[in-house]
């Protein structure tokens, strides 16, 4: 088989990958594979492949600016970050251009992820948007999550941490009771 | 020198040489590298690093090295030894390397995001990694608050990243595979495409260019948004292990069919590496894939941690400073052939 991206040379590099069951797939030659870096770099386990298929056009999953509801004027006022910046590099500028291009990167997003949201571990100091305040079930499922958080500290010998958890702990058990009596 | 991460050896080291768990993660509030001054780049580097300087057990442990302050063949040695990639090896603003006394922690800042926290280990050991990782993580995290500064995150899309691949978990755990059955018999090709439809990328360099490679290949996991750490742990690993038997079986099969090729195939590859005078990377690459085969079977005995640590030592740069000067490629050649005679033994 010939090499996808200038169809001289026979294809000696086969990288695969599939994300959430989007296949791509690249066929190199020795010449173009080396365009890339060493060849050593392809092993290289700290070059993501996403990069690997960005430095090939043909393969780069497009952001489209155009389809975009973003004004081609908006600018990020964090970073100075615009519509056509993100869409030529498939790179964001900053955590706030995941809100100020929120219209634009869905569609790439949703190409990405479908409709998946995250599961894993949040920062300790994290905070849902909305507080399960008022709902006895949450402030029980908060109260497990904290003593989670305090047996991680014990087991880490964060005495501090896990004694100012303790006092949060407390306290929701507190306000807990006074809701409930 | 203190003890170094690969001096160990883990599960299915034999066939495992590494694992690799990585971390990344960005400030909220600071331009991710690409768009940030250097004033920010340094900022952001100095919240990072805070933690692990700040602390009296992890102070003594890590060394700061700026990237820019570093000399041309340590920046690539740091690349020949997997510890920083090439992209970090240009020095950019802020460029900043928290590295671990037995080099098994290396925590690249103003790389691609604000932080790449990767953890080291040998064998197939992807829990044992991250629960370092996690742990570290953490303690970066609260250093952060202290500071007054926090992780970018959000709820639905998980740790923030430079580039969309590595929302959510943040997570990439990968294995290098030392497959040279598998990769002999052709079947790499189909077995990284049903890895694929796993989510799990296999990568590595097949037809002409596998031997001189020295048969490696990296598996890890391609999405991190969606499912928790340990679900992608768990799919890397179970890859992984299924890589492992196949090759298993492969050689249990060659080695009843054809022993005379095999070892044949191995003492050849030991004989020239404990006998030659001169000696390219490449071809160290792929004597040494036999030679690792030939103790994998039992046929040579050698500790695998020896192979591990001189498949980094004999590479250009790493040679260089081991030697003290930079070596042009006919002496290396020659430093490098010295180097596997007095490190291998023979067979
Ligand atoms: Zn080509
Ligand atoms: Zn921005």
């Amino acid at each position: 088989m010939l090499c996808e991206h200038c169809g001289k040379n026979p294809a000696t590099h086969f990288y695969s990958q599939n994300i959430n069951g989007q296949e791509q797939s690249l066929y190199l030659c020795s010449e173009c594979a080396s365009k890339h870096g060493s060849l050593f770099g392809f092993l290289d386990p700290l070059s993501p492949l996403s990069s690997l298929f960005a430095s090939f056009p043909e393969f780069t999953p497009l952001i489209d600016s155009h389809t975009a509801s973003a004004p081609a004027e908006t600018v990020c006022p964090e970073c100075g970050a615009t519509a056509a910046d993100i869409a030529k590099t498939g790179q964001v500028g900053c955590a706030r251009c995941y809100q100020i291009f929120s219209n634009l990167l869905a569609p790439y997003l949703a190409k990405l992820y479908g409709k998946a949201v995250h599961t894993g571990r949040k920062p300790l100091s994290y905070k849902p948007s909305q507080p399960p305040v008022n709902s006895h079930n949450s402030v029980n499922e908060e109260i497990n999550r904290l003593l989670r958080l305090q047996a991680e500290a014990i087991r880490q010998e964060r005495f501090e941490d896990a004694a100012r958890i303790r006092d949060e702990i407390n306290r929701l058990r507190q306000d807990k009771g006074g809701n409930t009596l | 020198m203190s003890a170094q991460w690969f001096e160990h050896s883990g599960d299915h080291a034999d066939i495992a040489l590494s694992t690799r768990v990585r971390l990344a993660r960005n400030i909220e509030g600071i331009p991710f590298p690409g768009r940030q001054n250097k004033e920010q780049a340094v900022k952001a580097a100095d919240l990072l690093s805070a933690p692990i300087l700040e602390n009296k057990v992890t102070a003594s442990r890590f060394t700061r090295k700026e990237m820019a302050s570093l000399s041309d063949t340590e920046r690539a040695s740091l690349v020949e030894r997997h510890l920083v990639s090439p992209y970090f090896a240009t020095p950019a603003p802020g460029g900043v390397l928290l590295l671990s006394s037995d080099n098994g922690i290396a925590i690249m800042l103003n790389e691609e995001d604000h932080m790449r926290l990767q953890v080291l280990g040998t064998g197939l050991c992807p829990e044992a990694c991250m629960e370092t990782a996690v742990r570290l993580d953490n303690m970066i995290d609260e250093g952060l608050t202290s500071h007054g500064a926090k992780y970018a995150f959000s709820e639905k899309l998980g740790y923030l990243t430079r580039c969309p691949t590595n929302l959510g978990t943040g997570l990439r755990v990968s294995v290098m595979l030392h497959l040279p059955l598998l990769a002999a018999g052709g079947q790499m090709t189909a077995l990284a495409n049903s890895a694929g439809k796993l989510g799990i990328a296999v990568r590595g360099i097949y037809g002409e260019g596998t031997k001189e490679h020295g048969n490696l290949f990296q598996i890890s996991n391609q999405s991190s948004l969606g499912t928790t750490e340990q679900e992608q742990i768990a799919k890397v690993r179970e890859v992984v292990s299924g890589l492992i038997e196949r090759e298993r079986q492969a050689r249990k099969m060659a080695l009843e069919t054809a022993p005379n090729a095999l070892e044949d195939k191995v003492f050849r590859a030991a004989g020239l590496l404990t006998s030659a005078r001169k000696m390219s990377a490449s071809e160290a690459l792929a004597l040494l894939s036999d030679y690792r085969l030939g103790v994998s079977l039992g046929l040579i005995q050698a500790d695998i941690a020896v192979l591990n640590s001189l498949q980094s030592q004999m590479m250009p740069a790493t040679l260089s400073l081991a030697v003290g000067r930079t070596l042009p490629a006919a002496e290396r050649d020659i430093f490098r052939a010295e180097l596997i005679r007095r490190v291998l033994p023979k067979p």
